[in-house]
């Protein structure tokens, strides 16, 4: 067992199998609330890359699942993480039945933060741009559900955040370049350049936040505030996951020197 | 089969598709141009990748070129926006001239940056990117932001083959682009999908 097969592939089964049983709303809230609450808490109290008995049975339960040729790596320094976007998850589908949102959005909502759990753990990094992208589209139906008018704020929102994938994904692949020739400044500034333009753009920094104030006003309140809370959210934490574990942006001095 | 002979014809057609996706009003055309703007995107990229993973794109583009045209199949106007007037044509058409002349004036500078592309890719891929963008800023339909994002995806994915080969990476970019097609197909079909359940019912 491993903890990517936890926090990520269970929801995502979770979530198809509520989205069949999405005509029983009040059950599918129940049922996503206890699933988020028990994935919190076992980010918090289950001991990862250790061994554990389940009564008579010992499980191995290891960080990583490894994937074509690439990793999901959910170790103990992204518990913290883990816990607070699944307690964030507990508490927006805790209330949703009340708040009348549509019956797509606890099986959207867990498929989405099962994504973005995924692209918290994905190594290289750079892959962290194509999860959130479909976090992103799976967050679609839920801002505009059936028999609704489609707005510009959420085609708006598809268009921003989409173009901060090619930035991402272009600025992992100077990065990774970078790792091996640590002294090229200009490589690095230019590769500084993209990502943050990339997330300026994911994480609707000015001028890129138009779609907020739209989105607020044309899509369910209830949606939209899980929206404005877990993509930002998420994106920030991958953000600082980021800046943690890349060696070439830890020591601010670099850029500085480049730009004397 | 050697592709490079292909490339720089190629490039001139992917120009033509992304320049008919801007100009046309007719959603039946702006797919097919598409669909063979996909084809182009395959023999750029397959370049720089084995021949088993470009096919990846063609198939994918195929799929995404299917679920907006099923998706706008049900609906009865061929038309997708009023942009069918002459100065409105003139009007894309010059600023997709503006687009090429940025291409044209920035393509020598980013092969310095990116010497691992070749001009054709990189002419290829920017078109595409910039004559996205452009499709981007004129239009708030629900398709025409689909084709738009697209194309510039389609755009990006050239130029990253050049530079990253991993299998993973074109499965998640085929990923994206499906899911942004069924995004699409979605917000094409939403208005109606409520009469289509009181009809059941």
């Amino acid at each position: 067992m491993n903890a990517p097969l936890v926090w990520v592939l269970i929801p995502a089964l979770l979530s198809v199998v509520m989205l069949v049983l999405n005509r029983w709303q009040r059950f599918v809230t129940i049922l996503g609330t206890v699933t988020v609450l028990a994935l919190a808490a076992t980010a918090w109290l289950l001991p990862v890359k250790d061994q554990f008995f389940l009564g008579p049975l010992m499980i191995n339960f290891t960080d990583t699942w490894a994937i074509l040729g690439r990793r999901f790596v959910l170790g103990p320094a992204d518990r913290s993480a883990l816990v607070i976007l699944y307690l964030a998850a507990a508490f927006w589908f805790g209330a949703a039945y009340v708040a009348r949102t549509s019956s797509l959005f606890v099986p959207l909502g867990l498929a989405m933060v099962s994504l973005l759990t995924a692209a918290l753990g994905v190594e290289p990094f750079l892959f962290a741009a194509l999860l959130i992208e479909m976090a992103i589209l799976v967050s679609v139906p839920l801002l505009t559900p059936p028999d609704s008018q489609v707005g510009r704020g959420v085609l708006r929102y598809i268009t921003l955040l989409t173009l901060g994938v090619p930035f991402i994904l272009f600025a992992g692949w100077m990065m990774s370049g970078v790792e091996f020739d640590l002294v090229n400044e200009t490589f690095l500034l230019r590769a500084s350049y993209l990502i943050g333009l990339g997330f300026a753009l994911q994480l609707a920094v000015f001028p890129f936040h138009s779609w907020i104030p739209m989105l607020g006003k044309e899509s369910h309140p209830y949606a939209a505030a899980f929206v404005f809370t877990m993509v930002p959210g998420a994106i920030t934490l991958i953000m600082l996951v980021f800046s943690r574990d890349f060696p070439g942006l830890e020591p601010p001095q670099r850029l500085l020197y480049c730009c004397e | 089969m050697n592709f490079e002979l292909l490339a720089l014809p190629v490039v001139f057609l992917i120009s033509l598709t992304g320049i008919i996706l801007l100009v046309s009003p007719d959603w039946r055309v702006s797919i097919a141009a598409l669909a063979v703007q996909y084809f182009g995107v395959f023999v750029l990229v397959v370049m720089s990748w084995l021949l088993e993973m470009a096919i990846v794109k063609l198939v994918t583009g195929w799929m995404v070129c299917a679920v907006l045209a099923l998706a706008k199949a049900g609906s009865s106007e061929s038309i997708i926006e009023e942009q069918g007037t002459v100065m409105n044509v003139l009007f894309r058409l010059l600023a997709a001239g503006l687009v090429g002349l940025v291409v044209a004036s920035t393509v020598p500078r980013i092969l310095v940056w990116v010497p691992e592309i070749t001009i054709e890719q990189l002419l290829g891929g920017w078109v595409l990117i910039g004559l996205g963008l452009l499709h981007l800023g004129l239009t708030s339909s629900a398709l025409r932001v689909t084709l738009g994002l697209l194309t510039v995806l389609a755009g990006f994915e050239i130029l990253y083959a050049a530079v990253e080969t991993s299998v993973l990476v074109a499965g998640l970019l085929a990923a994206v682009s499906l899911g942004l097609a069924l995004a699409g197909a979605y917000l094409l079909v939403v208005p109606s999908l409520k009469v289509a359940e009181d009809e059941i019912e």
